[in-house]
């Protein structure tokens, strides 16, 4: 048997090659997706240790406690090294009369920092220079915007500090473009005499530790910390191992991974939507030949076996091609990173040989279940009537078919679960692509059914009959078609619209009338007087707004306990993380402006009850509701409050808004400071804005939203251009899809013509008859991807958080390619049928 | 001056390229079909039937010789003219039926109608008087595959008498048939072209099928005996 399939491989080799290399595409983006992930996630594990500074950081909001400082000493006095980190933000002003003060991040250190990585600086040794005299050492993004270079002077609080050198490299610094602030380093023997470490200031308090040399110093570091977490057991200190440092980093790939991973799970099933489509009029095709092995004794079973090896064979050929493509994919896809975003990373992605077996086998499994179906009916047809010419074609499979897709149904949900770690995306990942391929799958056949009553009517044109009928009569393959190309271009639209809408509400965060600065540390004594300044310098009324921190130590009565990690799935590690986080509460009687109201009702002025009113997506990630009792810790005083709304906030309106919100009588006599927002637009009154606040209100930080929203919206770019690019990748393996299925329905093509030519057609009347068949695939492509470009892209948006507004035009324009590309790839493949001789193909027929 | 033939070939020869040079399957065949005449054309299978069938369809260029068509010479006209000569004047029967998968039985045998330019209602009307004359009015809405084999042929020979063209060329029509439904089928056939008097050149390699014609040409090796 197996020498049979081979030979009939040999034969056919063309178009199974063809039937593989669509599946092949698939393969080759979830391998590259694995392989580029992998390789990123190393490259950010690797440098954990520099990026933390130590192997343990254990940080506060509050001076360490006397039990903290005796664990520590605990830990030095079992080798570990240690260091303290004072960390504040300051507005950090250069010692020049026109100086503009600007939002700095101070890092307030020992000479023994850091006990990993090192901080280079220029000139070479001006970190040493800290602990002499009264020095900073600030980075190239403060010398940048103060215009500093070494022996310049700057102040920070009460203190003039002379600047001993640029930094140009130190720990921390993985994607430039997520930094907030500029870094500015100082001795952390002159945080008193800066003044700033006040009452009521934001001082972090850090101690970072290097563990003794261990075999396994992943997994030590990790016991280490959680050994001293639970020793402390308390809530206000925060201990991280290295392996778990910079969680944004991590959160940003862990997304980045997980869209990627869709996207290229969308492009396997496309890729495996198409080689099902090419092979089930393959097996067709093939029924003459496995009648004609029955007729020569072949049993069902052996045909079966035969069939089965020859689509055994496309799956490892996919496998195998997949595999290689993805490899080169994930090679480009790295240097690309490294050059557009600045990435450190190991350029060239390791030859994994798991993930090519894992490929393989991907590979296999579809291209044997999506034929299996066919190939029993192939193999369970009578020889007779095939040799009769009473079975033209095979059965209809509905039992298989069904089977398949419900089959598949559960892959998709198990490999996105996989996949993405999470349970709640595969399920609305598996939920929107059966949805979107039911939609498909129930428009692709009424397209049909328009068509096969359009044909009927009278007067039509012949060769309109012609095209519409070759559509419309042949439904299994014309749904194929139409299905797969409606759903490359569905995805190509969904994906277009959310990039609109993320540029839409982009620019909305960068139009006129927006607050661009924000204002923090603002004390309670200082409010009218830093209010006052905001208007005078500012554009419209500034907006102000209490921030009391608090930790949640209570749900519903259950207190709240840290779980390992490990133990937990994307959606619980986030909600854990999210709980167990300082809160930062917000007390008011009435919604601002930016809030609506989207469940439960808002208290009126006087409430004196606990209760809370939490914005709609944090209710949804935490797991929280009406109804639900919580209790905060605020400076130690447990304040209950029971959730008696939801609000929706529009973040991008950048007024000072909050998670949660307290009647004011709840949280008025906490301690607390106010967070602002105002609009300036000018750089000339933003600059006086800046020197007036310093000057009255020292402690008042400035941060910069416009600058941020800069960044972030050139980040988007990069991130956006990458989106379009797989979406065009997905459009790309559609387009592949529908060149084979025109392949595959060349020869039926051919023999219509040669018939209609012997008839006496002219040639114009076959290429009006075709025009019209691609015609109608196209505009039924348009519409019914314009459909699923809608209802993919509102999913989407709402799954992405992203207020979702269609741009119609731009969608149309997109689309506009569906229209014209059946005909544009059909006419000229199906040029060889016109040119044919009719009697040579009809000779073949027989 | 009497008039022309229908159909003359004369010194009509086919080349195919084959490895090393071409390969002659035609030799210098000369020949006359007059109106209403009915001619066989028997011979062994490689012996060139199919050939001079397709030759004198217009379907294939003779490599040398010429062919008139009531005296006009054919050999000069281009793809499209002969197409628009063939869809007027030609029916074809193939041994495979050779039906529209996509299109029902009526829809098959309106198509030389259509093709010349016949409006939708009165070649409807036509197609199903073709269809009825074999009995097959019951299956007009019927697909291909939803006929047996002898009602597909009969669909083809409707198709080929529909347009009422002057030859019929047909290339073994029964061949593919059972005995009985072989025989009932070739009856038909005869019968109606008889009633047309359309001239009918068959290709078969049944003596008996032969013999039902007016005259017989055979061919061995690619000559006319």
């Amino acid at each position: 048997m197996k020498g049979l399939a081979l030979r009939l491989a040999r034969r056919r080799w063309r178009r199974l090659s063809f039937l593989a290399s669509c599946l092949a595409v698939g393969i080759a983006f979830v391998a590259a997706g694995d392989a580029l992930m992998a390789s990123v996630g190393r490259a950010v594990a690797s440098r954990a240790r520099d990026i933390l500074g130590g192997d343990l950081e254990l940080s506060s909001a509050r001076p360490f406690t006397p039990a903290a400082e005796a664990a520590l000493s605990e830990l030095s006095g079992r080798g570990a090294r240690l260091t303290a980190v004072t960390a504040f933000s300051s507005m950090l002003t250069a010692a020049r009369p026109d100086a503009v003060p600007r939002l700095a991040a101070v890092r307030a250190v020992e000479p023994a920092y850091p006990l990993r990585g090192a901080v280079e600086t220029e000139p070479p040794g001006a970190f040493g220079a800290l602990f002499k005299s009264d020095a900073c050492i600030v980075d190239e993004a403060a010398a940048a915007q103060h215009g500093l270079k070494p022996g310049d002077r700057v102040r920070l609080g009460d203190l003039t500090l002379s600047v001993a050198g640029l930094v140009t490299r130190d720990t921390g610094r993985t994607m430039r473009a997520f930094q907030l602030a500029p870094r500015v380093f100082i001795a952390r023997g002159l945080v008193e005499r800066t003044g700033l470490a006040r009452f009521g200031a934001r001082i972090h308090h850090e101690r970072l530790a290097a563990l003794p040399p261990a075999r396994d110093p992943e997994k030590e570091a990790k016991a280490a910390a959680a050994a001293l977490e639970a020793r402390l057991a308390d809530p206000y200190v925060s201990v991280t191992a290295y392996p778990d440092a910079e969680p944004t980093t991590r959160q940003a790939l862990g997304r980045l991974t997980g869209y990627f991973t869709l996207t290229a799970l969308v492009t396997l099933l496309l890729g495996a939507g198409g080689m099902a489509s090419g092979m089930s009029a393959f097996l067709d095709e093939e029924l003459e030949t496995a009648a004609l092995l029955g007729a020569l004794g072949l049993k069902a079973s052996e045909t079966a076996a035969v069939y089965r090896s020859l689509c055994g064979m496309v799956g490892l050929l996919a496998g195998a091609l997949g595999t290689l493509g993805g490899w080169l994919l994930a090679a480009a896809a790295l240097r690309l990173l490294k050059d557009l975003l600045g990435l450190e990373l190991p350029v060239g992605a390791p030859f994994d040989p798991w993930s090519a077996l894992q490929a393989l086998a991907v590979a296999l499994g579809c291209a044997l279940a999506v034929s299996e179906a066919k190939v029993r009916a192939l193999a369970a047809v009578p020889p007779l009537e095939v040799l009769r010419e009473k079975a033209e074609r095979l059965p209809p499979t509905p039992r298989g078919t069904l089977a398949l897709l419900a089959g598949a149904a559960v892959a998709v949900y198990l490999f996105a679960a996989h996949k993405t770690g999470s349970p709640e995306t595969a399920r609305w990942f598996a939920a929107a692509i059966v949805g979107t391929a039911a939609a498909l799958a129930a428009g692709c056949a009424a397209a049909l059914r328009l068509m096969a009553a359009a044909a009927a009517r009278p007067g039509l044109p012949l060769a309109a009959r012609l095209g519409l009928n070759s559509l419309a009569r042949r439904p299994a393959r014309s749904v194929a078609f139409l299905f797969t190309l409606a759903a490359g271009f569905g995805v190509l639209g969904a994906l277009d619209l959310v990039r609109r809408s993320l540029a839409a509400e982009i620019a909305a965060g960068r139009g006129a009338g927006m607050p661009d600065l924000f204002l923090v540390d603002v004390q309670r004594g200082q409010l009218d007087g830093v209010r006052a300044l905001a208007r005078r310098w500012g554009s419209g009324e500034p907006s102000f707004a209490p921030l009391v921190r608090a930790r949640l130590q209570s749900v519903n009565g259950a207190p709240l306990v840290r779980r390992e990690e490990t133990d937990l799935d994307q959606e619980e590690r986030g909600r854990q993380r999210f709980l167990l986080r300082e809160f930062n509460l917000t007390y008011a009687d009435a919604l601002n402006p930016s809030e609506t109201l989207a469940a439960g009702s808002f208290w009126g002025p006087g409430e004196a009850e606990g209760l809370a009113s939490l914005e709609e997506s944090f209710a949804r990630r935490t797991g929280l509701g009406l109804g639900d009792t919580l209790v905060f810790d605020v400076q130690g005083r447990p304040v209950p409050a029971r959730v008696a709304s939801l609000r929706r906030v529009d973040w991008l309106a950048m007024r000072p808004n909050f998670f949660v919100v307290v009647p004011t009588a709840v949280l008025a006599a906490a301690p607390q400071f106010h967070i602002g927002s105002l609009a300036v637009r000018d750089p000339v009154r933003e600059a006086s804005f800046r020197r007036a606040l310093a000057e009255g209100f020292p402690n008042v930080s400035v941060i910069d939203a416009g600058a941020i929203l800069d960044q972030v919206s050139a980040l988007l770019r990069v991130l956006l251009a990458a989106l379009k690019g797989l979406a065009w990748f997905c459009v790309a393996v559609g387009l592949l899809v529908l060149a084979g299925t025109l392949a595959v329905g060349q020869r039926e093509r051919r023999a219509d013509a040669a018939l209609l030519r012997a008839l006496g057609a002219p040639t114009r009347l076959l290429v009006a008859s075709d025009l019209w068949a691609f015609g109608a695939a196209g505009a039924a492509t348009f519409v019914l991807g314009a459909g699923a470009a809608y209802g993919l892209g509102a999913a989407l948006a709402l799954r992405l958080d992203v207020a979702f507004s269609p741009d119609a035009p731009g969608l149309a324009a997109l689309l506009g390619a569906a229209l014209v590309l059946p005909a544009a790839v059909g006419l000229p493949a199906a040029s060889r049928a016109y040119a044919a001789s009719p009697l040579e193909t009809l000779r073949r027929e027989e | 001056m009497s008039a022309p033939p229908l159909l003359e070939l004369r010194g009509v020869a086919k080349d195919y390229p084959a490895p090393g040079g071409s390969l002659r399957v035609l030799h210098e065949a000369s020949l006359t079909v007059a109106p209403g005449e009915s001619m066989a054309v028997t011979g062994p299978s490689g012996s060139g039937k199919s050939t001079l069938l397709g030759l004198m369809a217009g379907l294939e260029r003779p490599s040398a010789g010429t062919l008139l068509w009531r005296g006009r010479d054919m050999t000069a006209l281009s793809e499209d003219e002969l197409a628009a000569w063939r869809r007027v004047s030609v029916g074809f029967i193939f041994q495979n039926h050779r039906l529209v998968g996509a299109l029902s039985a009526l829809e098959n045998v309106m198509l030389p109608l259509e093709i010349c330019g016949v409006p939708g209602p009165q070649a409807r009307e036509r197609a199903l008087g073709a269809l009825a004359a074999l009995g097959l009015a019951e299956r007009a809405e019927h697909r291909p595959h939803q006929l047996s084999g002898g009602e597909q042929q009969r669909v083809a020979i409707a198709r080929a008498y529909v347009h009422a063209p002057a030859l019929i060329l047909a290339d073994e029509p029964t061949g593919a048939l059972d005995g009985d439904t072989a025989a009932a089928v070739l009856s038909s056939f005869l019968a109606l072209n008889a009633e047309k008097g359309a001239a009918l050149v068959l290709v078969t390699h049944n003596p008996e099928v032969a013999a039902r014609l007016g005259r017989t040409v055979r061919l061995a090796r690619g000559r006319l005996a």
